[in-house]
Parts: C-alpha cells; sequence; structure tokens
C-alpha cells in the first residue's frame, strides 16, 4: 500500500524550518496541497520573518508542488485555516507543530514565560483546530496531529512552563478524539525527539545528526492517512525508533470501610 | 524509514502485549535510540 494523499489538503504550523518544514515537502511530495504557516519567529517567540514560509513554498513549486504560505500566528487559527479554505476549498489535517521554549527554572520564571509558552502551544493548537474542526465534521473526514514533548510527558529542569504545556496537548488530543470519533476525525500525539532550532540549545551537532527530522515524517504521515484509524494516542518517535505510550495503574489496593471515624470532620 | 515501513509495522508498534518498557525520564528515550543506532551501526 503506498501512502499518498492527492486530493487532501494539509495545514502545518510552525512550517517555516525544522520538523514542520520536512513534514511540509513531504506531505507535498505526497501529493497533499499544503499550507505553510509561519510567523517567522525566534525560538523564544519573538520577531517576525514572512521569509521561511515563503522559501518552503517556493521549494514545493519548484518540484511541481501546490503550496500556499501564511504568516499568522497560530493564536489566529480563523484566518490559518481561512487561508487554506480560500486556496484550496478544504482542509483535511491539521498538524499542530509550531512551538516556542522560555526555558527558565521555576524559582525565577515570570507570568510572561508562562503564558507565552501556553499562548503558542496550547491555546494556538486550540485555535488552528478550532476553525478547522467543523469543516472536518461536515466533510467526515479528519486527522489532527498534536506535538507533545518527552519534557511533557517525563518531566524536565528548567521546563515546568514548557513540560505543562505539552502534556496538557495529550489532554487535548485525548478528549477531541472521543468527540470526534463518529466523524472520522482522527487525532493523535506525538513526541518528536528531533534536531530543532530548539533541540539546537541543549544538544551538540553530532548528537542532532542522529535523530534528523525526517525520521518523525514516516509516523505522521501514517497517522494522518485515512488508511489509519489510530485516535488518542500518544507516541514517541525519533531517530528510527517509534513507540506507543499508554497510562498504567497498579494493582488496585480496596480498602472496606463501613464507618469514617478515622477522619476528622469539619 | 517509510510511512510504507510504520503501516507494515503497525501491530507491533501498537501491541503491549510485546516486550513493554518503563521510561521515566526523556534521557531513556535518547538512550534507547542511541544504544539501537550503535547496534545497527549507524
Amino acid at each position: 500500500m503506498s501512502i499518498r494523499f492527492d486530493g487532501k489538503v494539509v495545514v502545518i504550523t510552525g512550517a517555516g524550518g525544522g520538523i514542520g518544514k520536512v513534514y511540509a515537502l513531504f506531505f507535498a511530495s505526497r501529493g497533499a496541497k499544503v499550507v505553510v504557516n509561519d510567523l517567522g519567529t525566534s525560538n523564544k517567540g519573538e520577531g517576525n520573518n514572512a521569509n521561511a514560509a515563503d522559501k518552503v513554498v517556493d521549494e514545493i513549486k519548484a518540484k511541481g508542488g501546490q503550496a500556499v504560505a501564511n504568516y499568522d500566528s497560530v493564536e489566529f487559527g480563523d484566518k490559518i485555516i481561512k487561508t487554506a479554505v480560500d486556496a484550496f476549498g478544504r482542509v483535511d489535517i491539521v498538524i499542530n507543530n509550531a512551538g516556542i521554549l522560555r526555558d527558565i527554572s521555576f524559582q525565577k520564571m515570570k507570568d510572561v514565560d508562562w503564558n507565552l509558552i501556553f499562548k503558542v502551544h496550547v491555546f494556538g493548537a486550540y485555535s488552528v483546530t478550532k476553525a478547522a474542526w467543523n469543516i472536518m465534521r461536515e466533510q467526515g473526514y479528519g486527522r489532527i496531529i498534536n506535538t507533545s514533548s518527552a519534557a511533557g510527558l517525563f518531566g524536565s529542569f528548567g521546563q515546568v512552563n514548557y513540560s505543562a504545556a505539552k502534556l496538557a496537548l495529550h489532554g487535548f488530543t485525548q478528549s477531541l478524539a472521543r468527540e470526534g470519533e463518529k466523524k472520522n476525525i482522527r487525532v493523535n500525539t506525538i513526541a518528536p525527539l528531533a534536531a530543532s532550532r530548539m533541540l539546537e540549545t541543549v544538544m551538540p551537532p553530532d548528537i542532532l545528526k542522529t535523530v534528523q527530522p525526517e525520521l518523525v515524517v514516516p509516523l505522521v504521515a501514517y497517522l494522518c492517512h485515512e488508511s489509519c484509524q489510530e485516535t488518542g494516542s500518544v507516541f514517541e518517535v525519533g531517530g528510527g525508533f517509534v513507540a506507543k505510550l499508554r497510562w498504567q495503574r497498579t494493582e488496585v489496593i480496596i480498602f472496606i470501610f463501613r464507618e469514617l471515624s478515622s477522619i476528622p470532620r469539619p | 524509514m517509510s510511512p510504507e515501513d510504520v503501516a507494515k509495522e503497525w501491530d507491533n508498534i501498537t501491541n503491549f502485549d510485546r516486550k513493554c518498557d518503563y521510561p521515566t525520564s526523556g534521557n531513556d528515550t535518547f538512550g534507547r535510540i542511541m544504544e539501537f543506532r550503535e547496534k545497527a551501526n549507524l
């Protein structure tokens, strides 16, 4: 079976570089029409440079693919989805990939560090998905990928804000998956380990070579394909490694009680 | 590694009856990736 996306419209946030760019080039190479969203900010969420999205669109077009650029912040998901509908008439796949870092120890963290991370990662994913949701429901088809992180799944020093936002995205996935099930909308989370502007800040170049973003694409492509019915799940992926994770519970201990006399009451 | 390869391995990727492990940090995952790459001479 060949995994192709002919006729499908894919919206990828943060697609001006890193994994997002690799997604965009891949989906276009497999027949999809691509909306390349990128505000062009630094990895701290500062500045903006429309060139990032334009360059990816040019690269796709040069190879005979179809793509349009969008330069809006993910806070304005309606504008991003409007770009897809105006250019291609529908939206089939949303990959919530845009992200920034504001790493700092919790002791020194300021409200702005917390709020900016939640605005981009959590509100951004909500805003883009919300704008696409009714379109997907009406067409009875949709695939959504939310991007979490090992920091969200396991914790990471200096990333309390980022960890909290990244695990929030999996909660978002799990409930959306339930709401989308009857309308053939499948929603999954990935926790990628891949060379990116963000990872460059914490890993040496020789190690980064082993986790090229191209090695995240195969899992995401399959999860986005119409043949894949997986939904509400979370996967770790990177460097050729793919694994599904789940919550696990210890053997339950049931305490039999007939009265609450041992617990002080107000 | 391609999407088609992932599709072929899907039952194994999602099968918790096979040997599972219990990662406690992102470093565990990274360690597994590096171990796998070393064994495969990559």
